[in-house]
């Protein structure tokens, strides 16, 4: 396996830093576990929904030598059937496992931005685990979150416009993406924060909207190359749903 | 309250998720050129990034950064000549092996101008035959034509810059019909739609777009000669065998590079022969002649013609300069994904020139 090789910090560039990844995760996020483990008083109560929404994914990555260049947010769309075992009166456990669109724009930003974009859609099988707690308020539920997930990328899909060069026309293209076992990395994993907004409805029924950010510490690419530029998909989600709480 | 403490702590959690930054890489035109290790560093990290070739290429990139890194290094400051002959040296033995036909490297410092890195040339020479020259189209074969045919030849169409002089480019179009009832057709560089109406070309370009407009009584067929053609404007394609073809016809495919990474593509696009406005089906066979010569937009043109039906590619196969097209980024195969850059186009009947 190659080491990536970071350009020499002599040299005097324009380069940009873009904000990547979140170093000490493990350490919080182990804390708070901990911290929440000890307060429970267990409770035991499932709970079973479905949600769906729009999400609106970026690509972390720098690409200073592409200055014609830039990645843009694209949005899609994500399902999940949320899964939740409550431990306490504040806190509960839960999982999230669903499909999820993480979607970017590869555009120029000359004369030929309006032009020449290629879009990139990919489709991701996700699972989130997360720690919940939980305030009421009437017959609300505030409900903060945190944890991990893991993802697969199990398809993509990309679409643009190139110059014909045999006729000088812009030409249109359409297709599947083509896996490459090279460069792909399919799995993906890294931490989630997030909210919900829960309005308690009769008979163990809950409908609610919820905000999940999504941050993969797993680059998109496998490491086949020298001086590879990372890729971290960044993504947010808004969904609503509808969570039913199974009597004890 | 326990649920304060709670959203406190998970406040904290994301609030410490604390950022590092994803390094990029400079552009080679930012680094400086005062020592051999930023031009090795240019040059390396410009090839990594933006060669089209990466997913065909066997050549390990990364095992010559380990290797010429040092050697570079240890050449120093650049000031001497002989350091920078060693440079150009290094440069040469880097890019050996690249399957890239269109790829050379000049230079601008005075004391190595004179000096090419052209990997395909070297590979290829005393290997090919050389070119066939004008008095070849003109005396020889014109004289077979009726009347002795129409040529013209046009002078200054576009440049290269070899071996660090700008070379420019000169148009022969030699037109004719023979027997009265076969068209020829022979040119040396693809242009024409820029050069179409200049003094020196209108002549036979005209007689030629007068023949497929009103072709002769009882037209046999049409030989185009692409014999030593290096190639030229793609489109060309359209431009001057637009009127053959009344639909548009997928000859190949393209991709581009849409990333920096080595592997970074778009899909394999459908590559067109698009008809002109005036185009309508030829319905005639057609001989394409080519040599080792048949150079680039050449083969492109071939590849596009063959597609028409009845038309025979015969002569030697061709120099192997299918891509990469327009600003080094876009790659070609043909219908079959087959990669002629590499393969080179056989002929249907295979006649050394």
């Amino acid at each position: 396996m190659q080491v990536p090789i970071r350009p020499r910090t002599s040299l005097k560039t324009n380069v940009r830093p873009v904000p990547k990844l979140y170093y000490p995760y493990r350490l919080v996020l182990m804390f708070g576990i901990l911290y929440a483990a000890a307060s429970i008083k267990a409770r035991g109560q499932f709970s079973l929904g479905l949600e769906a929404g729009a999400d609106q994914n970026s690509l972390l990555t720098s690409i200073p030598n592409r200055p014609q260049v830039q990645y843009k947010s694209q949005n899609g769309y994500c399902i999940s059937v949320p899964l939740g075992y409550s431990l306490s009166k504040y806190i509960s456990v839960a999982a999230g496992p669903g499909f999820i669109q993480k979607d970017y724009m590869i555009s120029r930003t000359d004369n030929l931005a309006s032009s020449l974009p290629q879009c990139v859609r990919n489709d991701y099988l996700q699972l989130p685990l997360m720690a919940q707690i939980g305030y009421p308020v009437k017959k609300f539920l505030l409900l903060a979150e945190g944890g991990g997930f893991a993802g697969y990328w199990i398809s993509g899909h990309v679409s643009g416009t190139i110059i014909n060069m045999f006729g000088g026309n812009f030409q249109g293209y359409n297709g599947r993406y083509e896996f490459s076992s090279t460069r792909d990395q399919r799995l993906e994993a890294g931490w989630t924060v997030g909210g919900q907004v829960r309005y308690l409805l009769r008979q163990g029924y809950a409908l609610y909207l919820h905000y999940s950010f999504f941050q993969s510490l797993i680059d998109t690419q496998k490491s086949y190359m020298l001086e590879q530029v990372g890729r971290y998909n960044r993504t947010e989600s808004l969904t609503i749903g509808l969570m039913y709480s199974f009597k004890k | 309250m326990a649920g304060k403490k709670y959203i406190f702590l998970f406040g904290l959690l994301f609030a410490l998720a604390c950022k590092k930054n994803i390094d990029g890489i400079p552009p080679p035109s930012s680094y400086g050129g005062t020592d051999f290790n930023q031009v090795f560093q240019a040059f390396w990290s410009g090839m990594n990034n933006n060669y089209v070739w990466w997913s065909e290429d066997s050549v390990n990139w990364d095992a010559k950064y380990n290797v010429y890194k040092k050697k570079f290094a240890a050449l120093g400051g650049i000031s001497a000549s002989t350091t920078l002959a060693a440079a150009t040296g290094y440069l040469r033995e880097m890019t050996s092996g690249l399957i890239d036909s269109h790829y050379f490297i000049s230079f601008d410092n005075p004391f190595i101008s004179s000096i090419e890195v052209n990997p395909a040339v070297e590979r290829k020479n005393g290997i090919i035959r050389p070119v066939l020259g004008d008095y070849y189209f003109i005396d020889n074969l014109g004289h077979m034509l009726d009347n002795n045919g129409q040529w013209g030849r046009q002078r200054y169409i576009d440049s290269t810059t070899i071996k660090g002089r700008t070379q420019f480019h000169y148009q022969l179009m030699v037109t004719g019909t023979i027997g009265g009832n076969i068209i020829y057709f022979h040119i040396n560089r693809f242009n024409v739609s820029r050069t179409f109406d200049s003094m020196y070309i209108q002549s036979p370009w005209k007689y030629f777009q007068q023949l497929l407009d009103t072709p002769p009584a009882g037209l046999k067929g049409m030989i185009v000669d692409l014999r030593s053609n290096s190639g030229g404007l793609l489109s060309d394609l359209q431009f001057v065998f637009g009127k053959l073809i009344s639909a548009p016809i997928v000859f190949g495919y393209t991709r581009q590079k849409s990333g920096i990474g080595r592997l970074d593509y778009t899909p394999w696009i459908p590559a067109e022969f698009t008809p002109r406005a005036d185009g309508k089906t030829f319905g005639k066979p057609i001989v394409v002649l080519t040599d080792q010569n048949t150079v680039s937009m050449a083969e492109h043109s071939t590849m596009a013609l063959k597609m028409l039906p009845g038309t025979y590619v015969i002569g030697d196969t061709t120099y192997g300069a299918t891509g990469p097209l327009s600003s080094d980024s876009t790659l070609f195969n043909d219908r079959n994904l087959q990669n002629f850059h590499l393969m080179n186009i056989c002929p249907i009947i295979r006649t050394p020139w």
